[in-house]
C-alpha cells in the first residue's frame, strides 16, 4: 500500500523561473529598468563623456545646446560630463556601507535571537539608545568630531543603519526558533553553528534581503543628503549631491544645473525602492517578523 | 435531492438546490463544490460533517450569500423562504445578515472585534430592530441567557477580559439577538478545551430548540455531531454523499465513505485502534465520477460515472450505487501488550519529583508547568499522557526530551542521570530517545528537501556510514512508512499534513531510538489522516519493540494507542494506571469530569427534536 | 554550551497546546491607577537613562575626535593662539571631569560657548527657537490630518488598477530625497508660478505673522518626507484589518459602510501608525535640517548643519541634546497613546 506522490506535480522552481515571477511584479520590472539603465550610465559613463570632470572648457552658465548639452556651471565646467562621471560615489557609497553593517548585523541578530538572556538584553538596550538618537543628529555629531570625508560617511551610515538590521534579524529569529525543526535539531544535539546558520538563516534570508534593500534606499537618500549639506563627499568631486550643492544659489537662473542631478539622485532610490517593495511582494508570506512594511 | 426535506415546509426554510461553485480565474479554477442541494427545516440543527477539502466551509457560507473575492457560482442557487439569496445585491444581504440569517465562526478571535466593548457588539446590532435605549437591556438579556455573570457590568468589558468559551458564548449570543431564522455554526467550539467544549455545545442545543431556528452545526468531530445533531449530513470531495437521520447515518451508514470516516473516529470505550483510509483526500470537487473512487473498496466499473443520490430509506440518502453491501463501521481485533511479543521489561526513563518552573513575564507568580510529577516508561510499553491545554504534559515531554531544564527533580536513562539539556547528553543518549512534533506545518525545515531533513539523524548517530549506505537506509524507511521514495527531493510545501509527520515519524526512527517521543502528533491532522497515523506508530512499535510516550487531549486516541495512561491537570499527576481502568473506572473526580465531556456517541445518540415530524418519537427521553 | 532562555519553551509549549482553557473573567480593579503609576515611573526612568546614554555618546564621539583647535584657528595659528584656545575651552582636562562639567552647566541652562562666535551657545539658538518650533508644528499637522484619512481610504476602498496606481506614486514621492523634493516644488510653486518665494530668507527680518507664505513650501517639504511611507503603513495595516476574520463576522452581522470602516477597522489599525509617527520624527528632524538649508530658512536645522560644517563642537552638542531630548520623549508619548488606545495593553498595565 504505497502512498502515491505528492500533491503538487512541478519539482522546485529553478532561479529562471523565480527572476520571472520577480520581473512579473510591476515594481520589479520598473524597478530593474531603471537600476540597469543607471548602472549603465555610471560604469560606462566616464569613458564616453566629453569632457573632463573638472576641465574647464567654456563659458560659465551657459544654458544647454551646441557642446555643452546641459550647459555649463558656474565655473565653466560641461555639466553632462560631471554627470557621467559623478553618479560612482553616489552608488558605491551606499553599497559599501550598508554591506558592512550586514556583516556586523547578522551575526549579532542570530545570537541575540536565538540565545535570548543577558546577550539580548544587552543588544536591544543597545538597539534602542542606538535608535533613540535621530540619524542626522548622529551624522552631524561625528562630522563636527572627525571631519568630512568619504570614509567617515560610510562608517557612519553603516553604524547608523546596523541596529536596523539587527533589529529586523533578531525579531526574524525569535520567530523562527520556537518551530518545531528547530527544536528537533537540538534534541538531536545539533551545534550552534549549525542551528544558527544551517536551520534559522535560510529561512529568514527573504527577510533579511528585503530589510537590505530597504535600507539600501535610506542610504542612498541619506548619503544624497549628507552630500548636499556639505558634510559628505566635498567638492570639487562631481558627486550629484555635490552639485546640487554647488549649483543651488543659481536655481532661478540656470536651474539645470541643480535640476538635473538631482532628478538623478531621486531616479536612484526611486530604483532601489522599488526593488525593495518588489521584493517585498515576491516572498509575501515567507517574511518573518518584519516590522513594518 | 434531498429526501430529508419536505418542500411544503413553514416559514424560515433555506434551501441550496444544485449549488457549484469554483475558486479563481483564468487557468487556475478549482471547483469546490459540485451540484450540492441542503435544505435545512426550523427547529432542527443539521450536521454536516467533512474533513479538510471536503467544501463544508465554503457550504456553510454560500448558505449566507457570502461570496469572497476570487469565488464564483458555477450554477445553482440559494434560497430563502422562496426568495433568492445568491447573487443578491449587498445592500440586500445586509439586511438580511443578522437579522433573518445568522453565522457563528470558530475561533473565538474571530467573531469579537478587539478594540470594542462587549455592549458596543450588541448596541450595533438591537438598534436595527427597537430603539437604543431598549438596545442595552435586552443585550443585558441575552448575556444572561447565555450564562455570563453580571451581564450588565460585563457589558462594559472588552473581548480579551473573557475566557474562551465565554466569547463564543457572547458570540452565540451575538448571532441569535435579533432572532434570526436560520443560524449556521462552523466549528464554533473547536478551539475550546474539552469540558468547556460540552458546556457551550449545551447550550447551543438548548437555545436552537427554543428559539426554533433552523440550525446548521459544520464539524469535523463526527462524535460530537452524533450528540448534537438531528440529522447528519456528509460531504466528501464537493459534495454531499449521505444525508439522512443521525441515529441511521452513524449507526448504519449506506455509504463506503461514511461507513470508513466513523471507523477512524477514536473511540474512548473501544479498544481496537481507528483505521485510516487509504489514499489521499481530494481537495476539489469531484465532478465526472464518484470523489471516493480511488479509495473506495467496493469500486466497481460504474462508478466512474456521475453518481446520483439514492433514497436509501425514508429521509436517507446516499450517493452510491452500491449502498446496500456497505460495511457497518468497522470493528477490528484490539492487540494488548499482552499479545505482542514480550520484549525486555527493563526501565527505560524514570522521572522523578520533576518540577519546570518558569518566570512569567512582567512579573508576578511564577508557573509551575510541571509540578512534582513522577511517571516511569518501560521498555515495550505505550506510556499515554493525557490531559488539557495548560496540564503540562507537553512540557513534562520536553523536559524528557531535553528541551526544557527542569527546576527540581531529576530523570535518569537506564539508570543514569539524564542531563537536562539535549546538548549536554552523550551521543547515544540522544540517540535512544527521539522526539516528533504536533505541527506538521514546522515539524520540518522549509528550506531543506525531504532528502536532506531524513540525512540529518544518521550523520549524527551513524556517522560511520557512507553515502550509499545512508540512501538505502533511508529509501527502506520512507517505504516503512508508506512514502514513496520520489517524495525525498521533494520540499515539504509539496507534500499533505499527513505525509509530513509519516517523514517525521521515519526522519526519528532513522536513529534507531529505544524511547519514542511523541507530543499530540496528531492534533492537527483530519480524522481519517489521524487513524492512519495511529495505524502506523502501531505498527512500528510492535515491531521495533518501542517504548512510546504518547502526549495527547483526546481521550480516544489515548485509549487506542496506550498501555497505561497518565491524566494530568494544572502541572500535576492526578490519576495513573492501565488505560483500560483509567477510562473505565476513574477514581479522581478531575478525571471523571473529563471524560464526562467527551461526546459518547454509542450512548448518546439525541432523542427525536421536540419540533418537526421528521422522525419517528424518541423511545429515551 | 548555549544557556538557552526558559521562556522560550514555555512559550512553545502555549503554542503547542492549541485550546484555551476556561478560566473566569479577571475583574477590573482598584489597582488600575496603582498600575498607571507603576507604568508612568517607568517610563520617565527610561527617559532620563536613555538622555544620559545620549549625552555621554554625543560628548564622547566629539572628545574621541581630539582637539579641533588646529581645523577652527586656521594652518597659521601660532602655538600660543592655540594653546589660548584649548585652555579656554578646557580641552586638557580628562574626559570624565570635561563631561560633568559641561553636564552640569546644561541642567544649570549653561549650553556653552560657542567655538565659531566666543559667544554664549544660548544666544546663538535662541532666536531660531521660534521659526523651526512654528515650521515642526505646521509640518506634523500636515502629516497627521494627511496619512491617516488617504491611507484607511486606500486600505479599505482601491483595488485593481487605481490601486497599484497609487501605490507607485507613493512609493516615487517616498523615494524622492527631501530636498529634491523640496527643489522641485521650488521650481514649480515658486519660480514658474511665484505663489511663494523662493526662499526664506524673509523670516530673518520678521516672524511668522510678517512672512506667513514662507513657511508653506518648507513645510510641504518636510510633511512629503513622511506622508508617502505612512500612508502606506496605514495602507497595509487597514488592509490586514479588513482581512480579519472578526471583521468578516461583523458584515454577516450586517454591519455596512461607513460604520464598518470607521467603527471596526480604524481602532485597530490606527495604533501601530502612532508608533510609526513617533519614529518617523527622527526622519522629520532631517526633514527640517535639509529643507531649512535648502530654503536658507533661519531655524535650528540651518544652523546645526552649518556649525557640524564648521566643527563648531559645542553647538552641535547643546542641539543634539535638546532635538534628541525633544524626541524620546515624543516617542513616550506616542507609546502611551498606543496604550491608551488597545484595550488588551490598557489592561497588562495592570
Amino acid at each position: 500500500m504505497t502512498t502515491l506522490a505528492a500533491t503538487v506535480d512541478t519539482p522546485a522552481a529553478p532561479s529562471r523561473r523565480r527572476v520571472r515571477a520577480f520581473l512579473a511584479i510591476p515594481q520589479g520590472l520598473a524597478g530593474s529598468i531603471l537600476l540597469v539603465l543607471l548602472l549603465a550610465v555610471v560604469i560606462i559613463g566616464p569613458f564616453v563623456a566629453p569632457y573632463g570632470e573638472n576641465q574647464i572648457e567654456g563659458a560659465p552658465l551657459q544654458g544647454p545646446g551646441g557642446q555643452f548639452w546641459l550647459g555649463t556651471d558656474t565655473y565653466g565646467r560641461d555639466i553632462f560630463s560631471r554627470l557621467l562621471y559623478g553618479g560612482g560615489s553616489v552608488i558605491l557609497l551606499p553599497l559599501i556601507s550598508i554591506s558592512l553593517a550586514m556583516l556586523v548585523a547578522v551575526a549579532i541578530g542570530l545570537l541575540a535571537g536565538y540565545l535570548g538572556g543577558w546577550l539580548d538584553l544587552i543588544v536591544t538596550r543597545i538597539i534602542d539608545v542606538a535608535l533613540a538618537i535621530p540619524s542626522y543628529l548622529t551624522a552631524l555629531v561625528v562630522v563636527s568630531a572627525f571631519g568630512t570625508s568619504g570614509t567617515v560617511v560610510v562608517v557612519t551610515v553603516a553604524v547608523i543603519y546596523a541596529p536596523y538590521i539587527i533589529r529586523v534579524l533578531r525579531a526574524a529569529t525569535q520567530t523562527i526558533s520556537p518551530r518545531e525543526f528547530v527544536l528537533a535539531a537540538r534534541a538531536r544535539g545539533e551545534r550552534l553553528r549549525w542551528i544558527l546558520f544551517r536551520e534559522i538563516l535560510p529561512n529568514i534570508g527573504p527577510t533579511l534581503l528585503v530589510e537590505i534593500a530597504l535600507r539600501l534606499t535610506y542610504a542612498v537618500m541619506f548619503i544624497a543628503s549628507l552630500s548636499f549639506l556639505g558634510l559628505g563627499v566635498q567638492p570639487p568631486s562631481p558627486n550629484w549631491g555635490v552639485m546640487v550643492a554647488e549649483n543651488r544659489l543659481l536655481l532661478l537662473v540656470h536651474p539645470a544645473g541643480v535640476i538635473v542631478p538631482a532628478l538623478m539622485i531621486g531616479v536612484l532610490a526611486i530604483a532601489v525602492n522599488l526593488i525593495a517593495d518588489a521584493l517585498t511582494q515576491f516572498f509575501g508570506d515567507r517574511l518573518h517578523g518584519r516590522l513594518m512594511v | 435531492m434531498s429526501a430529508s426535506v419536505d418542500t411544503q415546509r413553514g416559514a424560515g426554510l433555506i434551501r441550496a438546490e444544485n449549488l457549484s461553485i469554483a475558486y479563481g480565474s483564468g487557468p487556475h479554477v478549482t471547483q469546490v463544490l459540485h451540484e450540492v442541494t441542503l435544505a435545512l427545516a426550523p427547529g432542527t440543527i443539521t450536521g454536516l460533517a467533512g474533513e479538510s477539502g471536503s467544501g463544508k466551509s465554503t457550504l456553510a457560507l454560500a448558505l449566507m450569500g457570502y461570496r469572497p473575492s476570487g469565488q464564483q457560482v458555477l450554477s445553482g442557487r440559494v434560497d430563502l423562504d422562496g426568495s433568492r439569496v445568491t447573487g443578491s445585491s449587498v445592500r440586500a444581504l445586509h439586511k438580511l445578515w443578522g437579522a433573518r440569517l445568522a453565522y457563528m465562526p470558530q475561533d473565538t478571535s474571530t467573531s469579537l472585534n478587539p478594540a470594542l466593548t462587549i455592549g458596543a457588539h450588541f448596541v450595533e446590532v438591537l438598534r436595527r430592530r427597537g430603539g437604543r435605549r431598549t438596545a442595552a437591556q435586552r443585550a443585558a438579556g441575552w448575556m444572561g441567557r447565555v450564562g455570563i455573570p453580571e451581564p450588565r457590568l460585563a457589558l462594559r468589558r472588552y473581548p480579551h477580559q473573557f475566557s474562551g468559551g465565554q466569547q463564543q458564548r457572547i458570540a452565540l449570543a451575538l448571532a441569535l439577538c435579533l432572532e434570526p431564522e436560520v443560524l449556521i455554526l462552523d466549528e464554533p467550539t473547536t478551539g475550546l478545551d474539552v469540558v468547556t467544549q460540552a458546556q457551550v455545545n449545551r447550550l447551543i442545543v438548548a437555545l436552537a430548540r427554543d428559539t426554533g431556528v433552523a440550525a446548521l452545526y459544520v464539524s469535523h468531530n463526527l462524535a460530537l455531531l452524533a450528540t448534537v445533531c438531528d440529522d447528519l449530513a456528509i460531504m466528501y470531495a464537493g459534495q454531499i454523499v449521505e444525508h439522512g437521520p443521525v441515529r441511521e447515518v452513524y449507526r448504519a451508514p449506506r455509504h463506503p465513505y461514511t461507513s470508513a470516516l466513523i471507523s477512524a473516529v477514536p473511540s474512548i470505550s473501544a479498544s481496537a485502534p481507528p483505521r485510516g483510509i487509504p489514499g489521499l483526500a481530494r481537495t476539489s470537487a469531484a465532478t465526472g465520477e464518484c470523489g471516493f473512487l480511488d479509495r473506495c473498496p467496493l469500486r466497481v466499473d460504474g462508478c466512474a460515472s456521475p453518481i446520483p443520490l439514492v433514497e436509501v430509506s425514508d429521509g436517507h440518502v446516499a450517493r452510491c450505487i452500491r449502498t446496500a453491501e456497505v460495511p457497518a463501521p468497522g470493528v477490528q481485533a484490539a492487540r494488548t501488550a499482552a499479545d505482542r511479543e514480550p520484549g525486555d521489561p527493563s526501565v527505560l526513563i524514570t522521572v522523578t519529583e520533576l518540577t519546570c518552573q518558569f518566570q512569567r513575564r512582567g512579573g508576578g507568580a511564577a508557573l509551575r508547568a510541571v509540578d512534582g510529577v513522577s511517571v516511569t516508561v518501560t521498555a515495550g510499553r505505550t506510556l499515554g499522557i493525557a490531559g488539557e491545554s495548560g496540564s503540562g504534559k507537553s512540557t513534562l515531554l520536553k523536559a524528557m526530551a531535553g528541551l526544557v531544564r527542569p527546576t527540581e527533580g531529576r530523570m535518569s536513562f537506564r539508570g543514569t542521570d539524564l542531563h537536562g539539556l539535549a546538548a549536554g547528553r552523550p551521543l547515544a543518549v540522544r540517540k535512544a530517545i527521539q522526539i516528533v512534533f504536533q505541527n506538521p506545518d514546522a515539524t520540518l525545515n522549509p528550506r531543506h528537501t525531504i532528502g536532506q531533513s531524513m540525512e540529518r539523524p544518521l550523520r549524527l548517530f551513524a556517522p560511520r556510514t557512507g553515502r550509499t549506505e545512508r540512501h538505502r537506509l533511508i529509501v527502506e524507511m520512507m517505504q516503512q512508512v508508506q512514502l514513496s521514495p520520489v517524495l525525498l527531493e521533494r520540499y515539504p510545501r509539496d507534500l499533505s499534513g499527513g505525509q509530513r509527520q509519516r517523514v517525521a515519524i521515519a526522519r526519528s526512527l532513522l536513529a534507531e531510538p529505544e524511547v519514542l517521543l511523541c507530543d499530540e502528533v496528531t492534533s492537527a491532522l483530519d480524522v481519517s489522516v489521524q487513524a492512519s497515523i495511529i495505524e502506523l506508530l502501531i505498527g512500528l512499535r510492535d515491531q521495533r519493540r518501542l517504548a512510546l510516550v504518547f502526549v495527547t487531549h483526546d481521550l480516544g486516541v489515548l485509549r487506542s494507542i496506550a498501555d497505561d495512561a497518565v491524566i494530568m491537570q494544572n502541572g500535576q499527576v492526578r490519576e495513573t494506571g492501565p488505560v483500560a481502568g483509567v477510562l473505565a473506572h476513574p477514581t479522581d473526580p478531575y478525571t471523571v469530569r473529563l471524560i464526562d465531556a467527551v461526546p459518547h456517541p454509542e450512548t448518546d445518540l439525541p432523542a427525536a427534536p421536540h419540533h418537526g415530524t421528521l422522525h419517528e418519537p424518541a423511545t429515551e427521553s | 554550551m548555549h544557556s538557552l532562555s526558559r521562556s522560550r519553551g514555555m512559550s512553545a509549549d502555549l503554542l503547542a497546546g492549541g485550546s484555551v482553557p476556561d478560566s473566569p473573567a479577571p475583574t477590573a480593579g482598584g489597582s488600575r491607577l496603582r498600575g498607571v503609576l507603576h507604568y508612568l515611573g517607568r517610563s520617565v526612568l527610561k527617559l532620563v537613562l536613555t538622555l544620559l546614554a545620549i549625552s555621554v555618546v554625543v560628548y564622547g564621539l566629539v572628545a574621541a575626535a581630539g582637539n579641533p583647535a588646529h581645523d577652527i584657528l586656521g594652518m597659521d595659528a601660532t602655538p600660543e593662539q592655540l594653546a589660548a584656545f584649548t585652555a579656554a575651552h578646557h580641552l586638557d582636562d580628562p574626559f570624565p571631569v570635561r563631561y560633568t562639567k559641561w553636564l552640569w552647566g546644561l541642567l544649570h541652562g549653561d549650553l556653552g560657548i560657542s567655538y565659531q562666535s566666543n559667544g554664549p551657545v544660548w544666544d546663538v539658538i535662541q532666536p531660531r527657537i521660534g521659526n523651526s518650533l512654528v515650521l515642526i508644528v505646521l509640518a506634523g499637522l500636515l502629516i497627521v490630518l494627511l496619512s491617516i484619512p488617504i491611507g484607511l481610504l486606500a486600505g479599505v476602498r482601491l483595488r485593481g488598477r487605481t490601486d497599484v496606481v497609487v501605490t507607485l506614486i507613493t512609493l516615487t514621492v517616498a523615494a524622492f530625497p527631501e530636498f529634491v523634493i523640496g527643489l522641485l516644488l521650488i521650481v514649480v510653486f515658486a519660480a514658474k508660478l511665484q505663489w511663494f518665494p523662493v526662499d526664506s530668507t524673509a523670516l530673518n527680518f520678521g516672524g511668522l505673522f510678517d512672512s506667513p507664505s514662507a513657511y508653506v513650501l518648507p513645510a510641504i517639504t518636510v510633511s512629503l518626507g513622511s506622508i508617502p511611507y505612512l500612508v502606506r503603513l496605514m495602507r497595509a495595516n487597514a488592509r490586514e484589518v479588513a482581512g480579519e476574520t472578526y471583521i468578516r463576522s461583523a458584515v454577516l452581522r450586517g454591519i455596512a459602510e461607513p460604520a464598518l470602516s470607521l467603527r471596526h477597522v480604524l481602532p485597530n489599525a490606527a495604533p501601530p501608525i502612532v508608533t510609526a509617527l513617533g519614529l518617523q520624527l527622527a526622519g522629520l528632524v532631517g526633514g527640517i535640517i535639509v529643507a531649512e538649508t535648502l530654503f536658507g530658512f533661519p531655524g535650528l536645522g540651518q544652523l546645526i548643519a552649518k556649525s557640524a560644517a564648521s566643527r563648531d563642537a559645542p553647538v552641535v552638542e547643546a542641539l543634539a541634546l535638546i532635538i534628541g531630548a525633544v524626541f524620546v520623549i515624543v516617542n513616550l508619548l506616542a507609546d502611551a497613546v498606543v496604550v491608551m488606545l488597545t484595550p488588551k495593553l490598557r489592561d497588562r498595565v495592570r
